[in-house]
């Protein structure tokens, strides 16, 4: 217990005996760590984008205003066989005119012209979702055949495919960027604290020569540079976090004004997992500085 | 008759060589050295620069490992101490060299107690200890001063203090009166004198002849890294 208090003093001092260096270490692990950061939010809110737009996705299949209940349980059966299919959806001509008209509220030539008709234009629809996008070409074709062409009307494929790949290959791309942006940061700041650390080895190179012939452990020599790496991501990760938060809280409702439709709320998600990020941000911090001064005390100390 | 473990030397050197690898080139170091100090003695060895003083006190603090031959002290075999046991096994010696070797920013007493500290030992034990050791070699009233507020000697005196803080049976110092003039030299020579007739066996390397003449103990003369001379109660003849 002594010597834990004392690794820590002898940590603490040793990341304010060089201040400057030090707070060079640190800007550079803040600057990792917040770029990583941002680029998870950034990831994470493309797949949000893609999950949303592939939610709003669907084939509606419109069935001839004649179509006997049996020739549409002949369909629904047909695309219930499917494993592509996730859910189907049935609307009677009926409902269809009781949508149609709550729709037209109000517009009264369009609802007296549609009463002015014999009977119910309207037809029964049938709207399917698939269980991914690539799936919905697979069930237009599998019901746009000469067996259903007497009971099907149209085949409305509402085709976001376009969108959702764009939105996907956006996210890949951007996750690849990402993880190839958080290795260069991720080296960059090792080097950093590596030389750091190095540099402090230097000069204590007397002190630790000292200790050494006091009968200083290898380990009480060792672990104050290694807990003044632990320090060197602790307060990278704290200052990241801190210019992290008003960012998101500034950029969440551009961002949901960009989607538009797609609304995605930034905030509401860093809040809802504020402890998760701050400890992922911790851990990254602390893992980096760990395995930065690690690398410097095994060079550097044993030669001393 | 086997010797008792009583009778065990505390510094054995058998057939010890030591060959330095300078740029490629071979430097024997010593050769052929051979000697053992026992319990409560006080050895002084001798010899010009350059002639391996140095190179045995390395040897014996477990800085450098023989090339041949075999070190022991303190009961360690220092050919087999593996490096995790170095710290152990340099808590049971005291060391001095010449460049006192304290640390500029710390006061007397925290450069004694810094030995302490290093090697995990509890605040009670410091305070109880480092005015114990200051007072034995006179620095009781300068435990605040910083070492540039001192003089050689008593920078000196402060070395030795740190040395004996982990109450040592073995004190080893290379040339520490090296930098101080003849009086404050004789001083640091009296302490030791007065840590030796308290149980501590004292192994001096130095080349300060009037010294080794005048306390008149073992002397072990070496000379192109090879002892020419073990006397018992001798002279430093070169």
């Amino acid at each position: 217990m002594i010597n834990l208090l004392r690794i820590l003093k002898f940590g603490v001092k040793n990341f304010f005996r060089n201040i400057w260096l030090s707070t060079a270490a640190t800007s550079i692990m803040i600057l990792t760590i917040f770029t990583v950061s941002v680029l998870v939010m950034l990831n994470l809110v493309g797949a949000m984008a893609v999950e949303t737009v592939k939610e709003k996705v669907d084939i509606s299949i419109y069935l001839q205003p004649e179509s006997t209940d049996n020739q549409i349980n002949q369909v629904k059966n047909k695309l219930l066989s499917l494993p592509e299919v996730k859910s189907i959806d049935y609307t009677s001509k009926e409902e269809a005119l009781r949508e149609f008209q709550q729709e037209h509220q109000g517009n009264d030539l369009i609802l007296s012209s549609i009463l002015e008709l014999d009977e119910n234009p309207l037809q029964p629809t049938l709207v399917v979702k698939a269980r991914y996008p690539e799936d919905y070409a697979v069930i237009a074709d599998t019901i746009n055949v000469d067996e259903y062409k007497s009971i099907i009307g149209k085949i409305d494929f509402d085709d976001n495919k376009e969108v959702i790949n764009r939105l996907t290959n956006l996210t890949q791309t951007l996750k690849r960027v990402g993880v190839g942006l958080s290795a260069v940061f991720g080296l960059i700041v090792v080097l950093v604290v590596y030389n750091t650390i190095r540099l402090t080895i230097y000069t204590q190179k007397y002190e630790i020569r000292i200790m050494k012939l006091v009968g200083a452990t290898n380990n009480f020599i060792r672990w104050p540079f290694i807990v003044e790496g632990v320090i060197y991501g602790l307060v990278g990760s704290i200052g990241a976090f801190a210019i992290m938060y008003p960012l998101v809280e500034y950029f969440s409702p551009l961002v949901s004004n960009f989607l538009g439709e797609q609304s995605i709320d930034m905030l509401a998600y860093f809040n809802e997992h504020i402890v998760k990020i701050f400890l992922f941000e911790i851990a990254a911090g602390i893992l980096l500085g760990v395995i930065s001064s690690l690398l410097a005390v095994r060079r550097y100390v044993h030669s001393i | 008759m086997p010797k008792s473990k009583k009778d065990k030397p505390i510094v054995a050197f058998n057939k010890v060589s030591k060959i330095y690898d300078k740029y490629r080139q071979e430097v024997v170091a010593l050769e052929d050295i051979d000697f053992s100090v026992a319990k409560g003695e006080f050895v002084s060895i001798v010899g010009r620069s350059g002639t391996g003083k140095s190179t045995i006190i390395k040897l014996m603090i477990a800085e450098e490992k023989p090339t041949e031959g075999q070190v022991g002290v303190l009961g360690w075999d220092l050919n087999k101490i593996k490096d995790r046991q170095v710290p152990e096994f340099r808590r049971q010696l005291g060391v001095v060299f010449q460049d006192y070797k304290l640390l500029t920013r710390k006061t007397v007493y925290e450069n004694v107690a810094y030995a302490m500290v290093v090697s995990g030992q509890s605040v009670v034990k410091i305070r109880k200890t480092v005015p114990q050791v200051l007072d034995l070699v006179g620095l009781k009233d300068k435990g605040r001063r910083f070492p540039k507020e001192l003089s050689g000697g008593e920078q000196q005196r402060t070395a030795i203090a740190r040395a004996l803080v982990h109450k040592p049976n073995l004190l080893v110092a290379d040339e520490m009166t090296g930098e101080l003039d003849a009086l404050y030299a004789w001083e640091i020579m009296e302490i030791l004198l007065k840590i030796n007739q308290m149980g501590t066996t004292v192994i001096i390397a130095t080349h300060d002849r009037d010294i080794v003449n005048k306390i008149n103990k073992r002397v072990i003369t070496l000379e192109e890294g090879r002892i020419i001379r073990d006397q018992k109660q001798g002279d430093y003849l070169l």
